[in-house]
């Protein structure tokens, strides 16, 4: 599949925009997740569970499909490939590791939203959980920001099926 | 004036890409070698990622992971007793 220089730079723009937002709406939800753990009014701490659970689902689980689908699309439709170098193949593992651990750490999300729905949740209470939520938004942050410095840098190296490919078209 | 400088440079910007194209399908301007060895981020990517990997695994598998069902994981009590209820 190739695609026209046009068509190829509004894909490119439409992945980095939602890639790079993916990266933002993560780093509210660390924010907020920090916030959540730390800070000592019941009502703060409720509304800052109940504004994550609705940043997870209407923004950050939307966004992280969205950069899986429009970055195939760039690859497949780019000279880059998506197995020919090293870089775009890490990036192809990383997004759906990183949807698919979302999609189950949103459980404990949905969890503490729900408690924080019906009642004043403490520091105390349900603090593991908490703690989990800071620790999986963090390591979200980190995974989006190695694949942002791989898009950046294309470090290189080509794989074994982009040297048979480059061999069979040369 | 400046322009049509800024479109001639745009224009021989992209055939000089298209150029790079066609002799070599690789975007980075180079043919890579039949034998070229991984490349050593590559390996050191694989390490740090395996390593993380088996310890989020390990963590998990013998439950010193941040559990559902821990002690400091339970609900509220008010929440199934009905005090602190938010109306």
């Amino acid at each position: 599949m190739s695609m026209s220089p046009g068509v190829r730079r509004f894909a490119l723009t439409a992945h980095v925009t939602i890639s790079v937002g993916w990266l933002g709406a993560v780093a509210a939800f660390l924010v907020l997740a920090v916030s959540g753990l730390t800070n000592h009014d019941p009502q703060t701490v409720r509304a800052v569970y109940l504004a994550m659970e609705l940043l997870g689902w209407c923004l950050i689980v939307p966004l992280s499909f969205g950069s899986l689908l429009s970055g195939i699309v760039q690859g497949l439709g780019s000279p880059w490939g998506l197995l020919r170098h090293y870089w775009v193949l890490i990036k192809l593992l990383i997004t759906p590791l990183a949807t698919l651990v979302l999609l189950v750490h949103m459980q404990p999300i949905q969890h503490v939203a729900e408690v924080a729905r019906h009642t004043l949740v403490s520091r105390a209470d349900l603090s593991e959980m908490r703690l989990q939520i800071v620790v999986d938004a963090a390591a979200g942050a980190l995974v989006l920001l190695v694949a942002t410095a791989l898009s950046v840098y294309k470090p290189r190296g080509v794989t074994a099926y982009g040297r048979r490919e480059a061999t069979v078209t040369s | 004036m400046y322009r049509k400088t800024w479109v001639r440079n745009m224009e021989n910007n992209e055939d000089s890409q298209s150029v790079a194209k066609k002799a070599f399908p690789n975007p980075s301007n180079r043919r890579p070698a039949a034998s070229e060895p991984t490349p050593r981020w590559v390996v050191v990517f694989g390490v740090v990622a395996g390593a993380l990997f088996l310890c989020f695994v390990v963590l998990h598998l013998t439950g010193h992971g941040f559990g559902h069902h821990r002690s400091g994981s339970k609900a509220p009590e008010h929440v199934e007793s009905g005090l602190g209820k938010i109306p």
